[in-house]
């Protein structure tokens, strides 16, 4: 009897392996935190919104904003607009409705759970607060973080730039457009998500997605942000439009800070 | 005891063929849908023949003056075309890619400027991205949700991409830039 035994355990040492070597191209698809890959109820009532987790600040004449995002992979509602989900974070320099901004963005991809890690992405408007197409980078995934700038000469000359912090390489431009006439008036670094209960916030109750160094600068010296104000208090999940059910309110967004220029951000319901 | 014994092994035998046969068949499937999507390839690169006479490939509304995709063959053992669109489709496209093209992808990062030595874009890795090996994937008809812009903005529309480029590194698979071209209606 021990031949077979034998015969047996080999077999199926064999066919694990084999079923090991077969797969591992899926196992490694997400290298992620994703605490609520099995999903979260998507919403189908609030259309077009957006929630906001984070932080600004208005200036005088800011040229530049700066910081360290980590990465995540968080669960976003895969369902056709107007509920789409998508989620994002990132840093800006803004007016109005003109914007400028760099960070990464996951959108939803695949049957759910859906598996693949966040994208750099760059994306600004023109002077008319049109967005233009954004540009779309490297794949990138947690728990990595990595260093994003956008910069202005406040005429019309654009930089955005992403690194990888401590490796001692200069950071990366990654589009220079020019000719793009308006001038920011704050500096903003947020998590945001699109379905209202579908989506996941950047970050789940153990691993925080974390903006460190998030620092502006006035053409002449670098500053850090003086975020949580009276004036400009942190925000856990706000509304846009305002009329929208508050995520920070309903439990899910949250947001812890150490100072006006670090902060973290997650998903209360992912544990 | 006699008789039982090599039934035994002969069970244990058929055992380990059945179970070693069920995991290569296995196997087996993963390459006929690769070598399926590699036809696909196959039709890419006569398609890029096809239009090997002219300067560039034509990418369509994807077309931009800051990047130029040159026609090539690609050389046996780099990704395949299948890799590049599923690495393209990541971006949050579904469907069948409107454009699958190996080429020699020059991207630059200043907008409405041919690139140069000053202006190439780097990769992640810091090299160049200059007449690089790779494919070029474009897919139309999506909906593709991008931020919604200043979280201080008092009024907001949501854009989704309608038809989005990417290029992805023919011998690593890594994704290397891309942008939207269209908005959707």
């Amino acid at each position: 009897m021990l031949p077979f035994r034998r015969q047996w355990a080999t077999a199926a040492v064999i066919a694990i392996l084999l079923s090991i070597i077969s797969t591992g191209s899926n196992a490694i698809q997400a290298r992620a935190d994703q605490a609520c890959v099995n999903g979260l109820p998507i919403d189908q009532t609030w259309a077009s919104g957006a929630w906001f987790t984070g932080g600004y600040e208005v200036h005088t004449a800011p040229t530049d904003a700066r910081g360290v995002i980590r990465t995540y992979n968080p669960f976003v509602a895969n369902t056709p607009p107007p509920y789409m989900g998508s989620a994002s974070a990132w840093v800006m320099l803004a007016d109005g409705a003109r914007f400028a901004q760099v960070g990464w963005l996951k959108t939803p991809s695949g049957a759910a759970p859906n598996p693949y890690n966040p994208f750099v992405f760059v994306q600004m408007t023109g002077s008319d607060g049109s967005p233009f197409q954004p540009f779309f980078y490297a794949q990138i995934a947690p728990p990595d973080s990595y260093f994003y700038q956008v910069s202005t000469d406040r005429a019309g000359n654009w930089t955005f730039y992403e690194g990888i912090p401590g490796s001692g390489n200069p950071p990366t431009v990654l589009s220079s457009p020019q000719g793009v006439n308006w001038a920011p008036t704050n500096h903003q670094a947020f998590s945001e998500v699109h379905n209202y209960s579908g989506d996941q916030l950047a970050g789940d109750t153990t691993a925080h997605t974390t903006f460190r160094d998030i620092n502006w600068s006035d053409g002449s010296a670098w500053y850090g942000s003086g975020f949580g104000g009276t004036s400009n208090p942190y925000q856990a999940g706000t509304p846009q439009p305002s009329t929208y059910p508050d995520r920070g309110a309903a439990g899910f967004d949250a947001l812890t800070y150490t100072d006006g220029s670090d902060f973290d951000t997650w998903d209360a319901r992912c544990p | 005891m006699g008789r039982t014994m090599p039934v035994g092994r002969l069970s244990g035998t058929l055992v380990l063929i059945l179970m070693i046969g069920g995991a290569l068949a296995y196997m087996g499937q993963a390459h006929i849908a690769n070598g399926s999507a590699g036809s696909s390839g196959q039709f890419a690169v006569e398609q890029t023949r096809a239009v090997a006479s002219v300067a560039a490939v034509d990418v369509g509304e994807c077309a931009r003056d800051d990047a130029t995709f040159a026609p090539t063959t690609l050389p046996a053992g780099t990704v395949s075309d299948a890799a590049a669109r599923a690495k393209v489709a990541e971006l949050g496209a579904s469907g069948a890619p409107a454009i699958v093209a190996p080429v020699l992808a020059t991207v630059g990062v200043k907008p409405g400027q041919a690139p140069t030595q000053a202006t190439i874009q780097k990769d992640q890795h810091g090299a160049s991205i200059a007449a690089r090996p790779a494919w070029v994937v474009v897919f139309r008809n999506q909906h593709i949700l991008v931020p919604s812009g200043s979280a201080l903005a008092a009024q907001k529309t949501e854009h989704y991409i309608g038809s989005v480029l990417g290029i992805v590194d023919a011998s690593t698979g890594e994704f290397l830039k891309g942008w939207g071209c269209s908005w959707a209606p």
